[in-house]
């Protein structure tokens, strides 16, 4: 598996390099302004959600599969390798933007802060999750018609629908607000601003990749066309 | 939808596998390599079950896909280089020595190599270990005459051991008449004849003779054309044709080899109506 | 041991390749306890499939052409100058069989086909 990780990070040294200056300029900013932490979670959230589904090197790694699959790699090497990513480059925008913060308060930061982060990264977890899980699930019918019918156009397109608008929701109900409305969103916001709730999203974020794993060795197929079996 | 499908392969084999379109031959060598899981039986490769999870057993085999794959922005010398990591038996001088025979131009990047080309480099991935177990599907297409007797002469040496084994799926029957020593017919998903290739060859013919009577009809031909007393039939069983017609007294009896190619075509065209002895 | 094996022709290879070393042994030019080479070498240098080579010895061995020794392969077996005439002789009608039939078939008569084998003879 590390010799894919490392082969990912080699072939993807240019975009990586890009996504890396421009987190690192924002992280910056914001360790000179201070503030800004929502700002920069949201954009990097939306743009994980755009990017990270539809980038060109995510969705050649998508193809690729044809090729990893037929070297002696074990399945739950490569179901892990394609979960890396999405773990490590959030987790690691993440703890960047918790070193920033740390600096522009010079230190005096509330235990909320470490929730709100961890609930961040959770969110995001859950929601590319989501969408691996579709994919993967997709992937694990039979040949039998009704199977794949069921499959492409009921379960994949409402996961990934479900992880969208789920996700987006999440992250929103977890925006702390000074002004509360009304009451699912004051509970929700309540409950992720705790410890139990934040490492609750977190855990299940991670669940759900695990899952992802799991889920991959059983995929029937590892020919990544993804056509909608008409 | 393929299978049931039994199959064994003794080492020092070369299987051909002959079908049309679509009747399972790139779904089978797939499910062999497990880009795709059979949804019943086993399959099991020098003993060793195909387990998604104990991958080893993919070590002993060099696999070439009907669409190549490779990390498209890096070099060929690069794709070979990544690969090489993942198989202890890899002989980079090997590597080197196939992309010169084959004309493969190494420093040119994945993505900028043509069809032919790209199927090379999946066959230098796939040769590179000494696999004691090639599975091609169609590894010649795109390429020009030349290599293609190269790639053929690499196959002849590889053969020399005794103890690899080949599977082998093409259009271009010519070409694999004179490797094989056993041709799997594949229709609709099923194995419709396993043959080996002296057998089929011995035992169909083309013969002409004269006769003035109507003919009884035979078993086992395959086709029958009839002009005036003349008649020209294809069987598939020769000796048993023979005596017939020397029994009923047709005169001047002629008969011919048929090449592979032809009698493949026989075969695939009679589909479900052809009597195979 | 070269051998020349074409795809044009009608005959298969595994005939071609019987043939040409029945010649080779007849005429002498394999001699007694020649070894000859491996299956799978002759199959590999002449680009066939194990298979024809395989049939090929042993139909060569039902002749008594060749005969194999255990672990060691097949070796040019010793005819005795009787043998190889019952060969020759075999292989001769064999060939002349069907032509005969085909010349009767198209008209000639014995005597016809006598005469041309006759001056034949003259000028070899």
């Amino acid at each position: 598996m590390w010799k894919l990780i490392k082969a990912d990070s080699e072939y993807n040294v240019i975009p990586n390099c890009i996504l890396m200056s421009i987190i690192l300029g924002l992280v910056i900013s914001n360790s000179i302004l201070g503030g800004m932490e929502e700002t920069i979670a949201i954009i990097m959230f939306i743009a994980a959600m755009i990017f990270g589904g539809g980038m060109a090197s995510e969705s050649a790694k998508n193809k690729r599969i044809r090729m990893l699959s037929t070297l002696p790699l074990s399945a739950r090497e490569l179901g892990l390798y394609y979960q890396w990513g999405t773990v490590t480059v959030w987790t690691l925008c993440m703890a960047l933007l918790f070193i920033s913060s740390l600096i522009s308060q010079r230190g005096n930061l509330g235990l909320e802060y470490v929730w709100w982060i961890l609930t961040r990264i959770g969110c995001l977890f859950i929601f590319a999750g989501c969408m691996d899980l579709a994919n993967n699930l997709f992937f694990c019918v039979r040949e039998k018609k009704p199977d794949k019918i069921v499959m492409a156009w009921i379960i994949y397109p409402s996961l990934s629908i479900a992880a969208v608008i789920g996700g987006l929701l999440l992250y929103f109900f977890t925006i702390s607000l000074d002004d509360k409305p009304y009451w699912p969103f004051i509970t929700i916001n309540e409950f992720v601003s705790t410890f139990h709730g934040s490492f609750g999203l977190l855990l299940f974020g991670l669940i759900i990749l695990a899952l992802n794993v799991y889920v991959y060795e059983w995929r029937r197929s590892y020919l990544e066309e993804f056509t909608l079996p008409v | 939808m393929l299978g049931p499908i039994n199959l064994d392969l003794e080492p020092g084999t070369v299987l051909g596998l002959v079908g049309p379109n679509g009747a399972g031959k790139t779904t089978f060598l797939q499910c062999l390599i497990g880009l795709l899981r059979a949804d019943l039986g086993e399959i099991t490769v020098f003993g060793r079950p195909n387990d998604p999870n104990h991958p080893e057993w993919k070590l002993d085999i060099g696999y070439v896909g009907d669409i190549p794959v490779f990390w498209e922005c890096w070099t060929a010398a690069k794709n070979l280089q990544f690969v090489s990591q993942f198989y202890p038996d890899w002989s980079h001088k090997k590597a080197s020595e196939l992309a010169d025979r084959f004309q493969l131009p190494l420093k040119k990047r994945a993505k900028d190599l043509s069809t032919g080309n790209r199927i090379k480099l999946s066959l230098i991935i796939a040769l590179a270990h000494s696999p004691k177990l090639l599975l091609l599907d169609e590894p010649t297409s795109g390429m020009d005459p030349v290599v293609r007797v190269e790639v053929l002469d690499v196959l002849f040496e590889i053969l020399e051991t005794g103890d690899r084994a080949i599977i082998y799926t093409t259009h271009i029957l010519p070409e694999i008449s004179r490797l094989v020593d056993e041709l799997v017919f594949l229709d609709n998903g099923q194995i419709r004849l396993r043959v080996n290739k002296e057998d089929l060859v011995n035992r169909w013919r083309k013969i002409t003779f004269r006769y003035g009577r109507d003919v009884i009809p035979f078993q086992s031909v395959v086709s029958h054309r009839r002009e005036g007393n003349d008649h020209q039939v294809i069987s598939s069983d020769f000796p048993m044709i023979l005596d017939q017609l020397r029994e009923l007294g047709a005169e001047n009896i002629q008969d011919n080899y048929m090449s592979i190619e032809e009698i493949t075509v026989q075969i695939l065209k009679g589909g479900r109506n052809v009597e195979i002895n | 041991m070269l051998l020349n094996l074409t795809d044009i022709s009608n005959e298969p290879l595994q005939g071609q390749i019987v043939r040409q070393i029945r010649a080779k042994i007849l005429a002498g030019e394999l001699e007694p306890h020649t070894h000859l080479p491996s299956i799978r070498k002759l199959a590999s240098s002449q680009h066939i499939s194990v298979i024809t080579v395989q049939r090929a010895y042993e139909t060569l061995e039902r002749e008594g052409l060749i005969h194999s020794r255990r672990g060691k392969g097949f070796f040019v077996s010793e005819l005795s100058k009787d043998k190889r005439k019952d060969l020759a002789r075999e292989r001769l009608r064999e060939t002349l069989e069907s032509r005969i039939r085909a010349a009767l078939a198209e008209g000639l008569s014995i005597e016809d086909i006598n005469k041309v084998i006759s001056n034949i003879y003259k000028e070899i």
